[in-house]
């Protein structure tokens, strides 16, 4: 079954890159609410290159007449969690016909991954089929499109949203409105 | 592409109906199968609406016994036990009572009962063949998952019977097409009633969609896992092209329980679905256009 096959890759793919992305983050260190590591090669991924992140926020220039306080002066909160830029990983796993690779790049701006590659380094031919299934895969996350602008005869839609079901939804929104 | 067509529009069964007929026709004559169109519904609704209490069906619902239903049951009956062995029970249509205690009732109470139980199995409290269905014990039947479907291929029959061969009917969102002449029809995004999420091209055939999100309540909906008593979650929208709107609306529930792969064992359809994280899943032979 075709479809089976490709469906049981993308799902394996799928958690196999977020497994990647938590190394990855783990790794460089990206995490700065985690104690800062050095960025070393893990058992089973290992940093091959990483850009320098950009700087997001200019330091912030003290301008006011600083008050007397017993408190210590607070360190300033991060408002991101991770640093912006681009970050490459290799994860390497087990198969049965051995170890095999798969190379994962992603952006990451303002804590959210803008972009990402996935470059297959498969030896066997197995893997290779599973990883190109995967990376022609795991990207697909539908969108959507204005309905005015597709020149369409009709919608298919499950809003069959029975008119005594909308009417009670209302009724029961009266009733929890303060 | 878009022919001038002349449209029936009206509400039936709680939805809204618009079937555009692209033979010529003559004003008498589209009277006349409107006549005949709402007449067929409303006969559908008072034998098999498990959402009025004097439907055929809901007598089922008071007392065990042999009741004699129309022909017209067999096709549907027959779809139904196909469904619930392909889908090992997960699609049946003795979900009613969990339904109804759900909160998804004829008043649309939407107050689930303290506990769900799941429901019983199928030949452990009903059985139907050549038109009798006997209930052991008093059940409701819920013919939800394909009813309306089942009644879009009835409603096209009545067009048949009065010789129209091109048209589209839309029964809220489930649609059937016959005629030369392929209509391009969106799937609407199960997030954004104002965007679709892709296009695919309807010749000759069905399509069907299903989402729990739409009538959601309580942290429920509509779609129930009757072995767990709890709704659906793997699955938030899905669309079945098939030869029936019979077919094409049953499958499009039985994919929130069991994978394409299964059911195409049996089953001759093309899919599209989404899951909750917006990832998609289509059968080869889709022929459409997905937005991604």
């Amino acid at each position: 079954m075709p479809i089976f096959s490709r469906v049981t890759a993308l799902k394996a793919g799928t958690i196999a890159s977020l497994g990647l992305f938590v190394m990855l983050v783990r790794s460089t260190g990206a995490f700065q609410d985690a104690p800062s590591e050095p960025a070393t090669a893990q058992q089973d991924s290992t940093l091959t290159a990483a850009t320098t992140p950009t700087p997001t926020e200019a330091p912030a220039t003290p301008s006011a007449t600083p008050v007397p306080t017993r408190t210590p002066t607070p360190v300033p909160k991060p408002t991101t969690k991770f640093r912006n830029g681009t970050y490459t990983a290799t994860g390497t796993y087990r198969t049965p016909g051995g170890n095999e690779s798969i190379r994962v790049t992603l952006t990451i701006s303002n804590d959210v991954v803008t972009n990402s590659t996935v470059t297959s380094l498969a030896q066997g031919n197995t893997t290779k089929a599973f990883q190109q299934d995967f990376i022609a895969n795991y990207r697909s996350l539908v969108v959507g499109r204005q309905l005015d602008q597709l020149n369409l005869t009709k919608v298919s839609s499950s809003s069959l949203t029975p008119n005594g079901f909308n009417r009670a939804t209302d009724t029961i929104e009266g009733q929890a409105r303060l | 592409m878009t022919t001038s067509a002349q449209r029936l529009a009206f509400e039936a069964i709680g939805t809204h109906w618009e079937i555009d007929i692209y033979d010529e026709q003559s004003p008498a004559e589209l009277a006349e199968l409107e006549r005949r169109i709402t007449k067929r519904i409303a006969t559908f609704d008072q034998h098999y609406s498990r959402f009025r209490n004097d439907s055929l069906i809901m007598q089922a619902s008071r007392e065990p016994g042999r009741y004699k239903l129309p022909a017209d049951a067999t096709p549907l009956f027959e779809l139904y036990r196909r469904l619930y062995t392909a889908t090992h029970g997960k699609v049946t249509p003795l979900v009613g009572n969990l339904l109804v205690d759900a909160g998804y009732d004829p008043e649309y109470s939407l107050r689930p009962a303290h506990q769900l139980k799941p429901v019983p199995a199928w030949d452990d409290v009903m059985h139907y063949a050549d038109g009798i269905l006997t209930v052991k014990q008093p059940v409701i039947i819920d013919l939800g998952a394909a009813g309306k479907g089942y009644l879009i291929d009835l409603v096209a029959g009545i067009l048949r019977a009065g010789g129209v061969t091109s048209y589209l009917i839309d029964a809220g969102g489930d649609l059937l097409h016959r005629g030369d002449q392929p209509a391009r029809i969106g799937l609407e995004h199960p997030q954004d009633p104002t965007q679709a999420v892709g296009v695919v091209m309807l010749g000759n055939e069905s399509i069907c969609a299903s989402a729990g999100n739409r009538r959601a309540w309580a942290g429920l909906h509509h779609i129930m896992d009757p072995h767990q008593a709890k709704p659906t979650t793997d699955v938030l929208a899905t669309w079945v092209i098939a030869q029936s709107a019979l077919l094409a609306d049953g499958l499009a529930t039985a994919l929130f329980f069991t994978p394409a792969g299964e059911l195409r064992k049996q089953f001759d359809f093309e899919y599209f679905l989404i899951r909750p994280d917006l990832s998609s899943e289509q059968s080869s032979g889709l022929q459409a256009e997905i937005f991604a």
